[in-house]
């Protein structure tokens, strides 16, 4: 009964948050679906639903929806990549010294900590050399370094946790350290994984200042440049970048709501032992 | 056999990871090392090493100063203030029985938004005659006059620290939910039946199982908060009267706006090094 | 040699770019601001059919100022190859030019030819004697007024600003809006917005021998009546956050007496069907001045520039030719309302039968100043945005804020010498 009654509040308080996260969420739809006059009157709610904005974004002279592709084919790379670089690292830690690991850890973790505004002349510089400007591996590749050491961190803190008799129960169950790692600490540390995978491809998704310089070509742009391509120099077209924002954000968030179901359970079924 | 035992395979696990970050990362930041050793302006014929000038001056120049307190005192607010909201939330989705998942795609919401646009959204939150939170304050009877919160020192950031928290406590919140879903149920269970109470449970059980979750989430925010950058760029550009520049946007504008190479490097590097010196403290303890 | 720290990587590693460089086919690159007009293609198609075997490949840019600023400086700054020509901000041709970025451009044309780009712009691309950059489009503040409540009261637009004080005032509290809405917030719109204060009282940034002069009377003075417009509340405290997007949605929606804004502004004003309640209920004037002296706006506008390290200077000239000649800039005046750079499109018939209001235009471009045209620009300009917002947000006084600003604009200048 307590319990019940416990639940029911949480929901309650889970809907009122809810709700307050949404606010700006819902200013901006609110926004987008308003003529450009009723946003500069500053009302709160449209007059009726205009999708000109919407149609804007997705049919308009840039191409929003090859950005749109891009920034999925990028940022869905890139964490998949960070991830399993990821695992394979803060694996191996786990089975270093308390000593070593920390010390590899610190060096992982300067890695994080560089401004990015310093990062993207030579960055720029580095691929360019290397022919990978207005390439998808021209952002892959830096999107996977900067974003390696919040993986390797998160998983090494989750894989700590798991017991060392699993990986001595699988290696008699002859699995090697791939099988080790695919089968036994990824399973268990699917929260942890999965977490890091959302984290990292929202923060690829997200990126502005090397997606702009290093991919130019309208062909290789991504949605955050695709966005700012349509303010004006100085007109801001509200009503377009809030229909823009939206159009960005629901499908990442459709995306977590399906996956986070299916790649948990998906991996938590595959685990040796449940 | 067991794999792990063999020391070659840990560093033939530990290789991509590190070439990865070597290249991306290291390379940058001995780059703008070696900058910042140089007087390299652009009308600057040549660039020479001076040595630590750059660094010398740093002391001297109230502009960083001034900019390096406000960057302090930024992390302090924000990152306390989204902990403690963040924490809230992880809890709150773990308690939880039904529609878990919702809620965890409505809590990411704000994360998933382009910065440049949740910042520009908030900006048109706090203006003062078209803004939704003027409107809201009148309506509710607080305010008479249009208030104008960016243009005042401590209203401005007071703005740019609700929409930061905003923004990341949603990160916060899905690491600590992360480590919260790894506490063994047994233990719960078990303690149910040693008979704890909620709240010896959760400061028995939960809290010291959680801790380097908690410090990992502390760590990374420290460490994001302390580059700040895109989200005041957009709402004040470092005003009102420089009183919301930050030490990130201060480099960028002698970087890009003085194009003064070397003494902008020395101000990222200080930076990076201020950073450092944070997180190293708390790095420490998270491994630990 | 000279060492350049950039160039040391570049070197290093820049094997693939030099073995795949084109000779043969001739493609040259412009990168410029989205174009909203939608003329670009129309125009460059037919470039590429008076000039058989040269294509232009247009690299399309956020029009933001600054986000602009910063990929070209990186790009530049490593002597990149793919782009030959920039269209760049009024702004930036010193700048560039001094940091040798920039082909000088005077062959380009002759004297006469020049003749006819307007005086500012002209004189914005110039650095050291020698041309940088041909003018594209301009830009120039002006003052937008509400005609309906004006003439409800029996006033004329203000010429000075004393008038436009007393005009905003009385008017914000009778008709219950702003007053006067400009744009206040610490970017670089605040210095226009100053600067064309400080013209009208006679002041400049530098005086003839190269000095800063916000130590003078004039700066003083410039920036008090600045100050006077919050102090009497002719302007909310707001302004100190707008930028020109802010001012415009107050005025357009009908919730500000007058406005200073670039004409962009005034196309939006008069559509009704984009949401504007003020159309047809708006005028357009020159900023106003100190008594008895003339008014001079602050001019933008982007400029075709070729890069130092293009492949092929021929062809890229060609390209800036073209793209500023009258034909072109009558294109866009016809089909997208761009701004002309030059005197003889605003005389022309046909422009002024599709754009009545570049007459009234005219007039202020033809009187309207670059900023200082020098190297150390967003330099200068960075500090006078943080000088002014200091004295205008209250926190110090003028005179202390002013003085605090000509020892950091002379550090600044003592570094060019």
């Amino acid at each position: 009964m307590i319990r019940r009654k416990g639940r029911s509040l949480a929901g309650a308080a889970a809907g009122a948050v809810g709700i307050a996260l949404l606010a700006p969420f819902i200013i901006q739809l609110s926004a987008a679906l308003m003529t450009s006059g009723e946003i500069a009157a500053g009302r709160l709610v449209p007059s009726a639903l205009h999708f000109g904005n919407f149609r804007t974004v997705l049919s308009g002279q840039h191409a929003f929806p090859r950005y749109l592709a891009n920034s999925l084919l990028i940022a869905g790379t890139s964490s998949l990549i960070a991830v399993l670089l990821g695992s394979a690292a803060a694996f191996a830690l786990t089975r270093l010294g308390r000593r070593a690991a920390l010390a590899v850890l610190l060096v992982v973790l300067t890695a994080a900590m560089v401004p990015q505004i310093a990062a993207v002349s030579p960055l720029f510089l580095l691929l360019r050399s290397a022919g990978l400007l207005n390439t998808y591996a021209g952002l892959v590749i830096p999107y996977v370094g900067l974003n390696l050491p919040l993986a390797i961190w998160i998983l090494y803190g989750f894989f700590r946790q798991l017991p060392p008799e699993l990986e001595e129960a699988a290696a008699i169950d002859g699995a090697g350290f791939a099988g080790t790692i695919r089968h036994v600490y990824m399973p268990l540390a699917a929260p942890g994984v999965f977490t890091t995978a959302i984290l990292v491809f929202i923060f690829c998704w997200n990126e502005f200042l090397l997606a702009l310089t290093i991919n130019t070509a309208d062909a290789m742009r991504t949605v955050t440049v695709g966005i700012a391509m349509f303010p004006g120099q100085y007109e801001m077209p509200w009503g377009v970048i809030f229909a823009a924002s939206v159009v960005v954000t629901l499908p990442l968030v459709a995306l977590v709501l399906v996956l986070q179901r299916r790649i948990v359970s998906g991996l938590t079924a595959g685990a040796v032992k449940e | 056999m067991v794999v792990g035992r063999k020391p070659y395979v840990h560093g033939l696990l530990l290789a991509p990871a590190l070439m990865a970050i070597g290249v991306v990362v290291f390379f940058p930041l001995l780059y703008s090392l070696y900058v910042s050793l140089t007087d390299f302006t652009l009308r600057n014929a040549g660039a020479n090493l001076v040595g630590l000038r750059n660094y010398h001056a740093l002391f001297t120049d109230l502009r960083f100063v001034a900019s390096t307190v406000r960057t302090i005192a930024f992390v302090a607010c924000s990152v306390t203030a989204e902990m403690l909201i963040g924490f809230g939330l992880a809890l709150l989705m773990h308690q939880l029985a039904r529609g878990r998942g919702l809620f965890r795609a409505v809590v990411l919401v704000p994360w998933a938004i382009p910065t440049v646009v949740s910042g520009l959204t908030w900006r048109w939150m706090f203006n003062d005659r078209l803004g939704a939170v003027n409107a809201a304050l009148k309506a509710a009877g607080l305010i008479h006059q249009p208030l104008a919160w960016l243009a005042g020192s401590a209203t401005a950031w007071a703005a740019i620290i609700v929409a930061e928290v905003w923004k990341t406590a949603p990160f916060v919140a899905l690491i600590i939910l992360a480590g919260l879903q790894m506490v063994p149920s047994e233990l719960y269970e078990a303690a149910t039946i040693d008979g704890a109470g909620r709240w010896r449970r959760f400061r028995h059980v939960t809290l010291p199982l959680l801790w380097p979750t908690l410090l990992l989430a502390l760590l990374f925010r420290t460490i994001d908060a302390l580059r700040v950058f895109d989200l005041i760029a957009v709402m004040t550009g470092g005003g009102p009267a420089g009183g919301t520049e930050v030490l990130s946007l201060y480099a960028h504008k002698v970087l890009f706006a003085h194009l003064d190479f070397g003494y902008g490097s020395a101000l990222t590097f200080a930076l990076f090094l201020l950073v450092m010196g944070c997180s190293v403290a708390y790095a420490r303890r998270a491994v630990r | 040699m000279r060492r350049n720290p950039l160039l040391l990587p570049a070197c290093c590693l820049a094997l693939s770019v030099l073995s795949c460089a084109p000779s043969a086919s001739r493609t040259v690159t412009l990168a410029a601001g989205k174009d909203p007009t939608g003329q670009h293609q129309a125009l460059l198609a037919e470039f590429e059919r008076q000039n058989p075997g040269i294509k232009v490949r247009v690299l399309e840019m956020p029009e933001s100022s600054s986000a602009q600023h910063d990929l070209y400086v990186t790009y530049l700054a490593g002597r990149d190859r793919s782009i030959d020509v920039y269209s760049i901000d009024i702004i930036w041709p010193a700048e560039f030019a001094s940091a040798g970025w920039l082909m000088p451009l005077e062959s380009l044309f002759t004297a006469g030819e020049l003749e006819d780009f307007l005086p500012g712009p002209l004189a914005g691309c110039r650095y050291r004697d020698s041309l940088y950059a041909v003018p594209w489009f301009t830009d120039a503040g002006l003052l937008y007024y509400r005609s309906d409540i004006l003439s409800r009261h029996g006033l004329k637009p203000p010429v000075t600003w004393g008038d436009l004080i007393n005009q905003a005032t009385a008017l914000s509290r009778s008709e219950g809006l702003a007053g006067y809405v400009w744009q206040g917030q610490q970017y670089e719109g605040l210095v226009c917005n100053f600067l064309e204060v400080l013209w009208s009282c006679g002041g400049r940034v530098f005086d003839p021998a190269g000095r800063p002069a916000m130590d003078g009377p004039q700066a003083r003075q410039a920036a008090e009546i600045m100050l006077e417009m919050l102090r009497t509340s002719a302007s909310p405290k707001g302004v100190l956050t707008y930028k020109e997007e802010e001012a415009r949605q107050l005025f357009t929606s009908g919730g500000a007496v007058f406005m200073r804004n670039w004409p962009y502004a005034w196309t939006i004003s008069q559509d009704s069907g984009q949401g504007s309640a003020v159309a047809g209920r708006t005028g357009l004037a020159p900023l106003p001045s100190l008594n008895g002296r003339s008014s001079s706006a602050c001019l933008g506008g982007w400029n075709l520039a070729i890069s130092r390290y293009t492949r092929h200077p021929e062809s890229a000239a060609k390209l800036v030719r073209f793209l500023t000649s009258v034909r072109s800039q009558k294109h866009f005046a016809l089909h997208g309302g761009r701004l002309p750079a030059r005197a003889s499109v605003y005389a022309d018939a046909e422009v002024l039968a599709a754009n009545p209001h570049f007459a009234q235009l005219y007039l202020a471009f033809a009187s309207a100043r670059p900023r200082p045209v020098r190297p150390d620009y967003p330099a200068l300009s960075d500090e006078i945005q943080l000088g002014l917002h200091r004295a205008l947000a209250g926190n110090v006084t003028v005179r202390q804020a002013l003085l605090d600003l000509q020892g950091r604009l002379e550090r600044i200048a003592g570094m060019d010498r």
